[in-house]
């Protein structure tokens, strides 16, 4: 136990220091002690005032806006991708295996294509549009998986796959028949862009995948008896049904809202989790809230890299996930050998 | 105390009988061994006294109480399974597995206490496994797992044990150590065993009482000697054996060549 608050204090650490470089690197480059000054101070209020107005301006309402886009949006996943693979028993699971993705991204298709800017609950246009398909598919896949009051998990992996290729295939339809001024926004959302997030959908997302994340964590213990099979769980007194009700929707809302405002960000909910697993262990306890701040702090790493590696213009973020997320994978499985599956 | 009394219990899968108007009790302390060719509705007998699945008719009654007025937290106090259904996918180490037995007992957010710690210690002790507390689960040998899943089980504190065929895959020797443990949890805990065996002659060595079950209902529950006669191990297995007597009396069954 002291071994993971010592363990929590470096990751917090290490957010914090990613954090601050990504709000220092930049087109206008702001001096690191600057930058953390200005959050500090912004946080706290206790610095003396050493920096320029449009130096603040920049940080807090340019750069920090963004890197709060990508901390809940890598933490999110990262916890939904922990959870995905836990229930499902599955270690190739990730927060889209269940067709999230591929729903959410007809719904941002019809949003871009039609130019269509509803408003509800502080989500407008495409981020509403993408949180309404994905709900559409989860319930599509829940309806399909459900067999009374139960759910087998293996019929919900497949009836996910196969609602993810169906949509897929839909996507696919409004990419062949869109005008090519459309189709660079799709392509950008599909890839996944955190550039593009509105202060209120971010509040809004970050209030939802907090709970969401608070939620899935009260049932750690729970989650750690199911992954050794759900009889044995019952054996233990777990109620393994309402279990397994309550986190497929807290880990598919939460995925819902963090691809509604962010497009579909790959390989983060997959690679995090086992990353996590690796270096804590797989007790869900310690590995939700070790995946949740890695997810953010890689995300925000991430992102920082896609706005400046071809500046003046910027990488889909996704792109740069999977460039570098792939080879340290590959890294991490060859030194730790003992480890599991693979 | 908790005796188990079964009612005319049913169970079906779809339309096909598994099991039909089944009636027996186990009283507290006994050691009862489950017997019957494969397909007779063993495990699904022992899933429904684990609570696990209902019965389509009759009822499960323990301590006098309706099995199913029992929440789940409460019967995972008084019985602890072992059974097949145990699948390996995250890198666990013995010891957290050994703790998830205490789960049933913990409040709140399930943190683990000392005592707790101390709990799963002893199991570890009693069953042998305390030597390979840090290792991960699936670098284990199927006797290994079988003494940590026992350990994880004791750690439940439960008055009964059901165990699901506990020594299948094992060689002779762990065979004969895990069935002396389970026999010393009965004697020295006085906890109640109901164990599913293939092996008649460990059934016959270990067991109180023995349970032959022939298609989907009991053929004969009883006293060894009863059950293991060479008629109904013809009339239930459609096998030729030869059942004999060791020098304590209790029989032994040989294969007819």
């Amino acid at each position: 136990m002291k071994n993971w608050i010592l363990n929590l204090t470096i990751l917090l650490v290490l957010l914090f220091l990613v954090v601050i470089i990504s709000a220092s690197v930049g087109s206008a480059d702001i001096n690191i002690f600057t930058a953390s000054k200005i959050i500090l101070n912004h946080i706290f209020g206790f610095f003396s005032k050493s920096w320029s107005d449009s130096d603040a301006l920049i940080i807090l309402s340019i750069r920090i806006p963004r890197i709060i886009l990508a901390l809940i949006v890598g933490g999110a996943l990262s916890c939904a991708g922990a959870v995905f693979q836990a229930l499902l028993k599955n270690p190739l699971a990730d927060p889209y295996v269940l067709g999230v993705s591929s729903g959410s991204a007809v719904g941002a298709c019809i949003a871009i294509i039609f130019g269509l800017s509803g408003t509800l609950l502080g989500l407008a246009g495409i981020p509403l549009f993408a949180f309404i398909g994905a709900m559409i598919t989860i319930t599509l896949v829940y309806m399909i998986a459900r067999d009374g009051m139960k759910i087998n998990v293996y019929t919900m992996l497949l009836a996910g796959v196969i609602c993810g290729t169906f949509f897929s295939a839909v996507i696919m339809f409004f990419i062949s028949i869109s005008a090519s001024d459309k189709l660079r926004g799709i392509m950008f959302w599909l890839m996944g862009d955190l550039s593009s997030g509105e202060p209120s959908s971010i509040a809004v997302a970050m209030v939802v995948i907090s709970i969401g994340i608070a939620g899935m964590y009260l049932f750690a213990s729970e989650i750690n008896l199911m992954t050794f099979g759900e009889e044995s769980a019952v054996s233990l007194g777990v109620n393994v049904e309402r279990v397994k009700i309550i986190l497929f929707v807290l880990a598919s809302l939460i995925t819902a809202t963090a691809v509604s405002i962010s497009g579909l960000i790959g390989f983060v909910g997959l690679i995090i989790p086992h990353i996590a697993r690796m270096l804590y262990g797989p007790d869900h306890k310690v590995l939700i809230p070790s995946s949740v701040l890695l997810g953010s702090a890689f995300l925000v790493l991430a992102d920082t890299i896609a706005r400046v590696i071809i500046a003046p213009y910027e990488l889909p973020v996704g792109v740069v996930t999977a460039f570098c997320g792939a080879p340290f994978f590959v890294y991490l499985l060859k030194r730790k050998k003992s480890y599991g599956y693979i | 105390m908790d005796t188990f009394s079964v009612n005319n219990i049913s169970f079906k899968y779809r339309a096909d009988d598994i099991l039909k108007g089944v009636s027996f009790s186990v009283a507290s302390g006994e050691y009862l061994t489950i017997l019957g060719p494969n397909g007779t509705g063993k495990t699904t007998l022992l899933r429904m006294l684990a609570g696990i699945l209902k019965p389509y008719e009759g009822s499960i009654s323990l301590g006098g109480q309706d099995m199913h007025s029992i929440k789940r937290r409460e019967l995972a106090k008084k019985i602890a399974v072992v059974s097949q259904d145990f699948s390996i996918e995250f890198p666990f180490t013995v010891e957290q597995v050994v703790l998830m037995g205490r789960y049933p007992h913990q409040t709140g957010f399930n943190v683990v206490s000392a005592d707790d710690r101390k709990l799963a210690a002893e199991s570890m002790e009693r069953t042998d496994v305390a030597y390979l507390k840090d290792r991960v689960v699936y670098e284990l040998s199927a006797g290994e797992l079988q003494r940590v899943l026992i350990a994880r089980a004791l750690c439940q504190t439960p008055s009964i044990i059901l165990l699901d065929e506990p020594t299948t895959h094992l060689d002779i020797n762990h065979r004969i150590e895990l069935n002396r443990l389970i026999k010393r949890l009965n004697i020295d805990n006085g906890m109640t065993v109901i164990n599913i065996s293939h092996d008649l002659n460990d059934a016959c060595a270990y067991s109180d009482r023995l349970m032959l079950l022939k298609e989907t209902s009991i053929f004969k529950i009883g006293a060894v000697g009863e059950v293991i006669t060479e008629a109904n191990i013809k009339s239930v297995f459609n096998a030729d054996v030869s059942v004999k007597r060791d020098g304590e009396g209790v029989p032994y069954v040989v294969v007819r060549q």
